[in-house]
């Protein structure tokens, strides 16, 4: 199959730079070392809950994946290395969807990991019995885990797919940035109009689903918790079949 | 193997430009074939249609009959060199290779076969950004053999190298089209043409101004001269006035007669008595024919005042 051997290109790609590596190692050693931190400096008798710990992971660790996922993208058109991909693939269709595939699946064991250390730690360095609930056997340590993989898939979808709109990378990291650590808030927090715009925004609804608190105030959202999910997905699926239409579209 | 390049009608409009301008021509194989032309006639343009990394206005570009965007595993039946830097800065020249291979199922073993074959082998493990012009050059032709395809395009490939550089790449293409395989190379550089080329495809904005062979090229452009010598230039002068024939002194001891053939001047001073020390063909150089003819064509030219 040759979408096989288009996502295997892609895997080696990713694999053979050293920056990919090095930002990887950032991220893990910054959103764990937040959730070590969170452990050690809680006090009290009420139990550290697991979001908590991932925070670092959610807010840190998964955007600066969702932006290497962009880079996949926009690394290759700097370096104009997108026309030996489109000349080899000439289905830019198939070379999206390995690109997104093979950044989600990353992003996803990654982020899955790096929760899972971020509970560990956490719990290793707080008060034993702040971090009771930072446990492996505990199915919210669970749940929050599979929420977390979701959502570091979908943003490396839409990094990818941001991505191949744009071209350049700090357009796309502007964007993939500023929206949901900057629009979001501000938009959500605006007086009048926050709690009217607030339940539509696509990362404020991420979070929702995720469960870990951020800047966004609690909205009324028309719809659950999956429905929240949904919502996102959606988004992400209609930025990246935009970008599909756009690239086969647009001359390499 | 018919591996013959067809372009018809080719055209490509970027706003009020017309870049490629209905470009019908065939390239075959078994032969280099130069494409000529002034720098901004299209012939990049030109390429990149044919790899279908732009969509042309109109017209078509086939490989065998398909669309490049039709061949499954294209770099199994052509490879390309557009942009010597073409690859990721940090990632090592094998590796870039390596997920060249993989895209079109190239068994692994191929990639150091290639960088062996353009000498790049010492410096595989390097990284794509800390090599030379000449050793991009050199890594971006390994990435267009490593399908051994029968088809081979190369814009500009001796842009930049230097001489020992342009020789090996002038020895590989000829190599490769001794081999059966279709070579189409770009270049602005006449001479250079003149060396590697069996036929020329000349362009010059966006349009077809010859495609044939580089000996009826130079002929075709009717700048080919005959120079002759004589202890009798005044007569040999009137007789060639007198056949209806232009001749101008050169140096005082030498007439330059455009647009004979030799036989005929060498009969009429053969018949006239006329003694001869010097009867030669002044072909014109390879250059001066291709300025006569892109001359009305040229988009940018210098104004000298």
């Amino acid at each position: 199959m040759s979408a096989v051997a288009v996502a295997d290109a892609e895997r080696i790609k990713l694999s053979t730079t050293r920056s990919v590596l090095w930002t990887a190692a950032a991220v893990a050693v910054l959103s764990i070392g937040l959730a070590a931190l969170q452990g050690s400096t809680a006090y009290g008798a009420a139990p550290l809950p697991s979001e908590k710990a991932a925070t670092g992971v959610a807010v840190f660790g998964v955007p600066v994946l969702m932006v290497l996922a962009a880079m996949t993208v926009t690394g290759e058109y700097r370096s104009s290395m997108i026309r030996t991909t489109f000349m080899a693939t000439p289905d830019r269709t198939l070379v999206l969807v390995a690109k997104a595939v093979v950044a989600a699946l990353f992003s996803a064991v990654y982020t899955a990991m790096m929760t899972i250390a971020a509970a560990v730690v956490g719990r290793l360095m707080a008060p034993p019995l702040v971090g009771a609930n930072l446990s492996l056997i505990d199915p919210d340590t669970w749940r929050l885990i599979g929420a977390m993989t979701l959502y570091a898939a979908l943003t490396a979808v839409l990094g990818v797919g941001v991505a191949a709109l744009l071209r350049h990378s700090a357009g796309a990291v502007a964007v993939l940035l500023l929206w949901p650590l900057l629009v979001e808030p501000v938009l959500g927090n605006l007086p009048s109009i926050g709690s009217e715009v607030g339940p539509y925004l696509p990362f404020a609804n991420v979070f929702r689903f995720i469960d870990v608190q951020w800047l966004y105030p609690a909205y009324a959202i028309p719809w659950g918790v999956v429905g929240s999910l949904l919502y996102f997905a959606t988004v992400v699926a209609v930025v990246y079949a935009a970008a599909i239409v756009v690239v086969n579209r647009r001359d390499a | 193997m018919d591996s013959m390049i067809e372009l018809a009608g080719l055209t490509k409009v970027f706003g009020r430009t017309r870049a490629v301008d209905d470009l019908s021509c065939s390239v075959e194989p078994g032969m280099v074939t130069g494409f000529l032309g002034p720098n901004g006639a299209g012939k990049t343009t030109t390429m990149r249609l044919i790899l279908g990394l732009d969509h042309p206005t109109a017209g078509t570009a086939t490989i065998d009959g398909r669309a490049y965007r039709e061949i499954s595993d294209p770099l199994r039946t052509v490879g390309a060199l557009l942009d010597a830097r073409q690859a990721h800065p940090n990632r090592s020249a094998r590796n870039h290779l390596r997920w060249i291979a993989a895209t079109n199922r190239i068994p692994a073993r191929r990639v150091d076969e290639v960088l062996d074959l353009v000498g790049l082998m010492p410096v595989a493990g390097k990284n794509a950004g800390t090599l030379s012009l000449g050793m991009s050059q050199r890594l971006g032709i390994a990435a267009a053999l490593l399908g051994d395809p029968p088809v081979l395009l190369f814009d500009e490939p001796v842009n930049g190298l230097d001489p020992e550089g342009i020789r090996w790449v002038r020895t590989l293409m000829r190599t490769l089209a001794g081999e059966g395989r279709t070579v189409f190379v770009s270049s602005h550089l006449l001479a250079e043409m003149a060396n590697t080329a069996d036929r020329l495809v000349v362009i010059g904005k966006g349009k077809l101004i010859a495609s044939t062979t580089v000996a009826e090229f130079v002929g075709r452009s009717g700048a080919e001269t005959v120079r002759v010598r004589s202890p009798e230039l005044d007569t040999l002068r009137r007789v060639l006035t007198e056949a209806g024939l232009t001749a101008e002194t050169d140096h005082g001891s030498a007439l330059v007669v455009r647009g004979a053939a030799i036989e005929v001047i060498g009969d009429l001073a053969a018949r006239n008595a006329i003694t001869l020390h010097e009867l030669s063909a002044q072909r014109a150089s390879l250059e001066e024919a291709y300025m006569q003819l892109t001359d009305e064509v040229t988009e940018y030219r210098a104004v000298s005042r």
